[in-house]
Protein backbone atom coordinates (compact mmCIF):
# COMPACT_ATOMS: atom_id res chain seq x y z
CA UNK A 1 0.00 0.00 0.00
CA UNK A 2 2.74 2.50 0.97
CA UNK A 3 4.76 1.77 -2.07
CA UNK A 4 1.53 2.58 -4.35
CA UNK A 5 0.62 5.94 -2.87
CA UNK A 6 3.89 6.70 -3.44
CA UNK A 7 4.10 5.52 -7.10
CA UNK A 8 0.67 7.67 -7.35
CA UNK A 9 1.56 10.51 -5.60
CA UNK A 10 4.65 11.37 -7.85
CA UNK A 11 2.74 10.31 -11.31
CA UNK A 12 0.12 12.60 -10.56
CA UNK A 13 2.23 15.37 -9.99
CA UNK A 14 4.36 14.65 -12.79
CA UNK A 15 1.10 14.98 -14.60
CA UNK A 16 0.11 18.56 -13.58
CA UNK A 17 3.94 19.97 -13.72
CA UNK A 18 3.34 18.40 -18.14
CA UNK A 19 0.49 20.22 -17.95
CA UNK A 20 2.33 23.81 -17.49
CA UNK A 21 3.89 24.28 -20.65
CA UNK A 22 7.77 24.51 -21.03
CA UNK A 23 9.05 27.72 -22.44
CA UNK A 24 12.41 27.83 -23.74
CA UNK A 25 14.09 30.28 -26.45
CA UNK A 26 16.22 29.01 -29.39
CA UNK A 27 19.78 30.82 -28.54
CA UNK A 28 20.14 32.04 -31.81
CA UNK A 29 17.49 33.83 -32.97
CA UNK A 30 15.80 34.41 -29.83
CA UNK A 31 12.37 32.84 -30.91
CA UNK A 32 10.51 31.36 -28.21
CA UNK A 33 8.97 27.80 -28.24
CA UNK A 34 6.02 26.56 -26.12
CA UNK A 35 5.83 22.89 -25.07
CA UNK A 36 3.36 20.72 -23.54
CA UNK A 37 1.98 17.01 -23.01
CA UNK A 38 -1.73 16.58 -21.80
CA UNK A 39 -2.31 13.17 -21.41
CA UNK A 40 -2.34 11.93 -24.90
CA UNK A 41 -2.13 15.34 -26.68
CA UNK A 42 1.57 16.64 -26.94
CA UNK A 43 1.71 20.10 -28.65
CA UNK A 44 4.36 22.39 -29.41
CA UNK A 45 3.61 26.53 -30.66
CA UNK A 46 6.80 27.72 -31.87
CA UNK A 47 6.79 31.42 -32.79
CA UNK A 48 7.89 32.80 -36.32
CA UNK A 49 8.94 35.76 -37.41
CA UNK A 50 6.47 37.54 -39.32
CA UNK A 51 9.42 37.91 -42.24
CA UNK A 52 9.63 34.08 -41.99
CA UNK A 53 6.27 33.76 -42.78
CA UNK A 54 5.96 36.90 -45.59
CA UNK A 55 9.00 35.12 -47.35
CA UNK A 56 7.59 31.94 -47.11
CA UNK A 57 4.76 33.29 -49.05
CA UNK A 58 6.30 35.35 -51.07
CA UNK A 59 7.92 32.17 -52.36
CA UNK A 60 5.10 30.27 -53.62
CA UNK A 61 2.92 33.45 -55.29
CA UNK A 62 1.33 35.32 -53.13
CA UNK A 63 0.71 38.85 -53.59
CA UNK A 64 2.64 40.88 -51.16
CA UNK A 65 -0.27 42.89 -49.99
CA UNK A 66 -1.43 39.68 -48.87
CA UNK A 67 1.56 38.03 -47.85
CA UNK A 68 2.05 40.91 -45.20
CA UNK A 69 -1.76 40.69 -44.22
CA UNK A 70 -0.90 37.17 -42.85
CA UNK A 71 2.72 37.11 -41.59
CA UNK A 72 1.17 39.82 -39.25
CA UNK A 73 -1.49 37.78 -37.46
CA UNK A 74 0.95 36.14 -34.98
CA UNK A 75 1.87 33.02 -36.95
CA UNK A 76 3.37 29.93 -35.17
CA UNK A 77 4.44 26.56 -36.14
CA UNK A 78 2.33 24.00 -34.55
CA UNK A 79 2.80 20.71 -34.11
CA UNK A 80 0.09 18.43 -32.76
CA UNK A 81 1.28 14.73 -31.99
CA UNK A 82 -0.60 11.63 -30.03
CA UNK A 83 1.47 9.97 -27.81
CA UNK A 84 -1.00 7.88 -26.08
CA UNK A 85 -1.03 4.05 -26.54
CA UNK A 86 -4.84 3.33 -28.03
CA UNK A 87 -7.20 6.50 -27.91
CA UNK A 88 -7.60 8.61 -31.06
CA UNK A 89 -7.42 12.26 -30.20
CA UNK A 90 -9.16 15.22 -32.71
CA UNK A 91 -7.79 18.59 -33.01
CA UNK A 92 -10.37 21.17 -34.00
CA UNK A 93 -8.67 24.65 -34.02
CA UNK A 94 -11.84 26.58 -35.19
CA UNK A 95 -13.05 25.98 -31.40
CA UNK A 96 -9.85 27.28 -30.23
CA UNK A 97 -10.37 30.79 -28.61
CA UNK A 98 -7.78 33.36 -28.02
CA UNK A 99 -8.30 35.97 -24.88
CA UNK A 100 -6.73 39.38 -24.52
CA UNK A 101 -7.29 42.74 -23.28
CA UNK A 102 -10.07 40.83 -21.84
CA UNK A 103 -12.21 40.11 -25.16
CA UNK A 104 -12.27 36.30 -26.27
CA UNK A 105 -12.73 35.36 -29.71
CA UNK A 106 -11.86 32.34 -32.32
CA UNK A 107 -9.14 31.68 -34.19
CA UNK A 108 -9.40 33.39 -38.24
CA UNK A 109 -10.72 29.88 -39.99
CA UNK A 110 -8.24 29.01 -43.12
CA UNK A 111 -11.39 28.59 -45.46
CA UNK A 112 -12.38 31.82 -44.41
CA UNK A 113 -8.71 33.07 -45.01
CA UNK A 114 -8.99 31.82 -48.28
CA UNK A 115 -12.61 32.81 -49.62
CA UNK A 116 -11.42 36.24 -48.37
CA UNK A 117 -8.14 36.35 -50.33
CA UNK A 118 -9.02 34.44 -53.62
CA UNK A 119 -11.67 37.34 -54.15
CA UNK A 120 -8.37 39.65 -53.99
CA UNK A 121 -6.69 37.19 -56.46
CA UNK A 122 -4.80 35.01 -54.73
CA UNK A 123 -3.71 32.45 -57.29
CA UNK A 124 -4.33 29.39 -57.47
CA UNK A 125 -1.02 27.72 -56.48
CA UNK A 126 -0.47 29.87 -53.49
CA UNK A 127 -4.22 28.91 -52.38
CA UNK A 128 -2.44 25.39 -52.63
CA UNK A 129 1.03 26.35 -50.95
CA UNK A 130 -1.33 28.01 -48.03
CA UNK A 131 -3.62 24.84 -47.63
CA UNK A 132 -0.85 22.51 -47.04
CA UNK A 133 1.60 24.43 -45.34
CA UNK A 134 -1.17 25.85 -42.35
CA UNK A 135 -2.23 23.31 -39.66
CA UNK A 136 -5.91 21.88 -40.74
CA UNK A 137 -8.67 23.11 -39.09
CA UNK A 138 -10.18 19.42 -38.04
CA UNK A 139 -7.99 16.33 -37.74
CA UNK A 140 -8.00 13.03 -35.94
CA UNK A 141 -4.83 11.55 -34.94
CA UNK A 142 -3.93 8.13 -34.26
CA UNK A 143 -1.35 6.89 -31.66
CA UNK A 144 2.09 7.88 -33.09
CA UNK A 145 0.61 10.21 -35.57
CA UNK A 146 1.38 13.84 -35.71
CA UNK A 147 1.33 17.25 -37.79
CA UNK A 148 2.39 20.37 -37.98
CA UNK A 149 1.67 23.69 -39.83
CA UNK A 150 1.22 27.51 -39.12
CA UNK A 151 -1.61 29.11 -37.27
CA UNK A 152 -2.22 32.57 -37.52
CA UNK A 153 -3.98 33.13 -34.36
CA UNK A 154 -4.47 37.11 -35.46
CA UNK A 155 -2.77 39.32 -32.58
CA UNK A 156 -0.24 41.83 -34.23
CA UNK A 157 3.62 41.30 -33.67
CA UNK A 158 4.74 41.41 -30.25
CA UNK A 159 1.36 41.45 -29.02
CA UNK A 160 0.24 39.14 -26.01
CA UNK A 161 -2.12 36.45 -25.80
CA UNK A 162 -3.98 33.89 -23.59
CA UNK A 163 -5.29 30.34 -25.86
CA UNK A 164 -7.65 28.01 -25.19
CA UNK A 165 -7.07 24.81 -26.52
CA UNK A 166 -10.34 22.72 -27.55
CA UNK A 167 -9.59 18.43 -28.18
CA UNK A 168 -11.02 15.45 -28.17
CA UNK A 169 -9.60 12.36 -26.87
CA UNK A 170 -11.78 9.49 -27.47
CA UNK A 171 -14.56 11.59 -28.20
CA UNK A 172 -14.68 12.92 -24.72
CA UNK A 173 -14.30 17.12 -25.41
CA UNK A 174 -11.18 18.53 -23.12
CA UNK A 175 -10.01 22.11 -22.59
CA UNK A 176 -7.02 23.42 -21.34
CA UNK A 177 -6.00 27.53 -21.55
CA UNK A 178 -2.20 28.51 -22.16
CA UNK A 179 -1.40 31.53 -20.40
CA UNK A 180 0.97 34.31 -22.17
CA UNK A 181 1.82 33.25 -25.82
CA UNK A 182 4.11 36.24 -26.97
CA UNK A 183 3.74 36.86 -31.05
CA UNK A 184 7.30 37.34 -32.34
CA UNK A 185 8.21 40.76 -32.84
CA UNK A 186 9.35 42.39 -36.58
CA UNK A 187 13.15 42.47 -36.80
CA UNK B 1 12.37 6.58 10.38
CA UNK B 2 9.12 5.37 8.46
CA UNK B 3 8.96 9.12 6.69
CA UNK B 4 12.55 8.63 5.38
CA UNK B 5 11.57 5.33 4.13
CA UNK B 6 8.47 6.70 2.46
CA UNK B 7 10.21 9.61 0.80
CA UNK B 8 12.62 7.77 -0.57
CA UNK B 9 10.31 5.66 -1.88
CA UNK B 10 8.31 8.80 -3.45
CA UNK B 11 11.27 9.94 -4.81
CA UNK B 12 12.43 6.81 -6.41
CA UNK B 13 8.72 6.04 -8.47
CA UNK B 14 8.90 9.43 -9.08
CA UNK B 15 12.19 9.46 -11.06
CA UNK B 16 10.73 6.41 -12.71
CA UNK B 17 7.88 7.81 -13.59
CA UNK B 18 9.05 10.14 -15.27
CA UNK B 19 12.75 8.42 -16.64
CA UNK B 20 10.95 5.57 -17.79
CA UNK B 21 8.59 6.16 -20.40
CA UNK B 22 11.35 8.66 -22.06
CA UNK B 23 13.99 5.69 -21.82
CA UNK B 24 11.61 3.27 -23.51
CA UNK B 25 10.45 5.18 -26.56
CA UNK B 26 7.28 3.78 -28.24
CA UNK B 27 7.50 1.53 -31.25
CA UNK B 28 6.53 2.80 -34.64
CA UNK B 29 3.01 2.81 -35.77
CA UNK B 30 0.74 2.50 -38.59
CA UNK B 31 -3.19 2.81 -38.29
CA UNK B 32 -5.03 0.00 -40.07
CA UNK B 33 -8.10 1.57 -42.09
CA UNK B 34 -10.40 -1.04 -41.54
CA UNK B 35 -12.32 -1.64 -43.87
CA UNK B 36 -9.77 -1.02 -46.28
CA UNK B 37 -10.71 1.35 -48.93
CA UNK B 38 -10.18 1.70 -52.59
CA UNK B 39 -7.10 3.85 -53.17
CA UNK B 40 -8.19 6.64 -55.64
CA UNK B 41 -7.57 6.68 -59.27
CA UNK B 42 -3.91 8.28 -59.16
CA UNK B 43 -2.09 8.96 -62.48
CA UNK B 44 0.88 11.11 -62.43
CA UNK B 45 3.83 12.48 -63.91
CA UNK B 46 7.13 11.88 -63.12
CA UNK B 47 10.21 14.11 -63.07
CA UNK B 48 10.64 13.33 -66.96
CA UNK B 49 7.07 14.10 -67.80
CA UNK B 50 6.15 10.63 -68.31
CA UNK B 51 2.53 9.69 -66.59
CA UNK B 52 2.61 6.56 -64.15
CA UNK B 53 -0.81 4.91 -62.57
CA UNK B 54 -0.98 3.21 -58.97
CA UNK B 55 -2.99 0.19 -61.25
CA UNK B 56 0.22 -0.65 -63.26
CA UNK B 57 1.47 -2.04 -59.36
CA UNK B 58 -1.80 -4.21 -58.93
CA UNK B 59 -0.88 -7.42 -57.38
CA UNK B 60 2.00 -5.60 -55.29
CA UNK B 61 1.53 -3.86 -51.68
CA UNK B 62 2.47 -0.11 -52.63
CA UNK B 63 3.63 2.76 -50.09
CA UNK B 64 2.31 5.83 -51.33
CA UNK B 65 3.63 8.87 -49.14
CA UNK B 66 2.49 12.84 -49.72
CA UNK B 67 5.26 15.07 -49.44
CA UNK B 68 6.84 18.41 -50.24
CA UNK B 69 10.11 19.77 -50.05
CA UNK B 70 9.58 23.02 -47.89
CA UNK B 71 7.52 20.44 -44.95
CA UNK B 72 10.64 19.64 -42.38
CA UNK B 73 9.20 16.13 -41.30
CA UNK B 74 8.79 14.95 -45.10
CA UNK B 75 12.65 16.00 -45.40
CA UNK B 76 12.88 14.19 -42.12
CA UNK B 77 11.57 10.88 -43.58
CA UNK B 78 12.78 10.60 -46.69
CA UNK B 79 16.16 8.99 -46.35
CA UNK B 80 14.68 6.59 -44.01
CA UNK B 81 12.17 5.93 -46.92
CA UNK B 82 15.05 5.84 -49.41
CA UNK B 83 17.03 3.28 -47.15
CA UNK B 84 13.76 1.44 -46.90
CA UNK B 85 13.50 0.89 -50.76
CA UNK B 86 16.84 -0.64 -51.10
CA UNK B 87 15.53 -3.47 -48.95
CA UNK B 88 12.14 -3.92 -50.28
CA UNK B 89 12.56 -3.06 -54.10
CA UNK B 90 13.53 -6.69 -54.48
CA UNK B 91 10.94 -7.94 -52.30
CA UNK B 92 8.01 -7.02 -54.78
CA UNK B 93 6.91 -3.82 -52.74
CA UNK B 94 6.55 -0.58 -54.88
CA UNK B 95 6.98 2.58 -53.51
CA UNK B 96 6.33 6.21 -55.29
CA UNK B 97 6.17 10.02 -53.42
CA UNK B 98 4.25 12.43 -54.55
CA UNK B 99 5.09 15.90 -54.31
CA UNK B 100 1.82 18.38 -53.91
CA UNK B 101 2.40 21.37 -55.67
CA UNK B 102 5.89 22.28 -56.76
CA UNK B 103 7.79 22.07 -59.60
CA UNK B 104 10.62 19.75 -61.43
CA UNK B 105 12.97 22.39 -60.64
CA UNK B 106 12.32 22.49 -57.11
CA UNK B 107 12.11 18.93 -56.64
CA UNK B 108 15.82 18.40 -58.48
CA UNK B 109 17.01 21.08 -56.19
CA UNK B 110 15.62 18.92 -53.37
CA UNK B 111 17.14 15.67 -54.89
CA UNK B 112 20.60 16.82 -54.79
CA UNK B 113 20.78 17.34 -51.27
CA UNK B 114 18.44 14.01 -50.53
CA UNK B 115 18.75 11.18 -53.26
CA UNK B 116 15.95 9.59 -53.77
CA UNK B 117 15.99 6.13 -55.99
CA UNK B 118 12.23 5.44 -55.87
CA UNK B 119 9.49 6.83 -58.36
CA UNK B 120 8.55 10.70 -57.71
CA UNK B 121 5.58 11.46 -59.19
CA UNK B 122 4.42 15.14 -59.13
CA UNK B 123 0.77 16.69 -58.29
CA UNK B 124 1.48 20.21 -59.40
CA UNK B 125 -2.44 21.42 -59.40
CA UNK B 126 -3.28 19.68 -55.99
CA UNK B 127 -6.03 17.96 -57.88
CA UNK B 128 -5.09 13.91 -57.27
CA UNK B 129 -4.28 14.99 -53.44
CA UNK B 130 -7.62 16.27 -52.96
CA UNK B 131 -8.88 12.59 -53.72
CA UNK B 132 -7.08 11.25 -51.24
CA UNK B 133 -7.71 11.21 -47.29
CA UNK B 134 -4.72 13.76 -46.62
CA UNK B 135 -5.06 16.79 -44.07
CA UNK B 136 -1.27 17.03 -43.57
CA UNK B 137 2.04 16.33 -45.09
CA UNK B 138 3.35 13.85 -44.77
CA UNK B 139 0.99 11.52 -44.91
CA UNK B 140 1.75 7.57 -46.11
CA UNK B 141 -0.59 4.98 -47.01
CA UNK B 142 0.08 1.28 -47.73
CA UNK B 143 -1.99 -0.37 -50.62
CA UNK B 144 -2.54 -4.14 -50.22
CA UNK B 145 -2.29 -5.90 -53.89
CA UNK B 146 -6.08 -5.45 -54.65
CA UNK B 147 -5.32 -1.48 -54.79
CA UNK B 148 -6.94 -0.57 -51.35
CA UNK B 149 -5.72 1.63 -48.16
CA UNK B 150 -5.14 -0.95 -45.88
CA UNK B 151 -2.96 1.42 -43.52
CA UNK B 152 -2.01 4.99 -43.23
CA UNK B 153 0.39 6.99 -41.46
CA UNK B 154 0.49 11.23 -40.86
CA UNK B 155 3.08 12.36 -39.77
CA UNK B 156 6.81 11.59 -40.73
CA UNK B 157 8.03 7.79 -39.78
CA UNK B 158 11.21 5.54 -39.83
CA UNK B 159 10.63 3.78 -42.27
CA UNK B 160 13.60 1.11 -42.95
CA UNK B 161 12.14 0.14 -39.51
CA UNK B 162 11.42 -3.45 -39.94
CA UNK B 163 8.69 -2.91 -37.32
CA UNK B 164 6.56 -1.31 -40.06
CA UNK B 165 7.94 -2.66 -43.19
CA UNK B 166 7.21 -6.36 -41.80
CA UNK B 167 3.43 -5.41 -42.38
CA UNK B 168 3.66 -4.27 -45.63
CA UNK B 169 5.75 -7.80 -46.49
CA UNK B 170 2.67 -9.24 -44.74
CA UNK B 171 0.44 -8.05 -47.26
CA UNK B 172 2.55 -9.67 -49.54
CA UNK B 173 2.92 -13.01 -48.54
CA UNK B 174 -0.76 -13.14 -47.72
CA UNK B 175 -1.32 -13.00 -51.34
CA UNK B 176 1.21 -15.58 -52.43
Amino acid sequence: MRLILSCVLPMCLAAVVQADPQREADPDSGLIRWRLSLSALRLELAQRLPDQTRGFFLARGFPAALADDYARRCVFQTIGRNIGDSMAITLDTRLWRIRRAGRIRPIAAKADLLQAWSAQGLPANAALAFRWATFPSEQTFQPGDYNWGMIGFGPKPGESFDLKLVWFEAGKRKTHWIRQLICAEER
Amino acid sequence: MRYRRWLHDVLLCGLLAVTLPALAGKPQSLTPVDPPIPAPKTRLPDLDGDFHSLDAYRGRPVIVNFWATWCPPCRAEMPSMNRAWGRIEKEGIAMVAINVGEDEDTIFSFTGDYPIDFPIWMDREGGKVAAWPVRGLPTTFVLDTEGRIVYRAIGGRKWDDDSLLDKVRALRKSHD
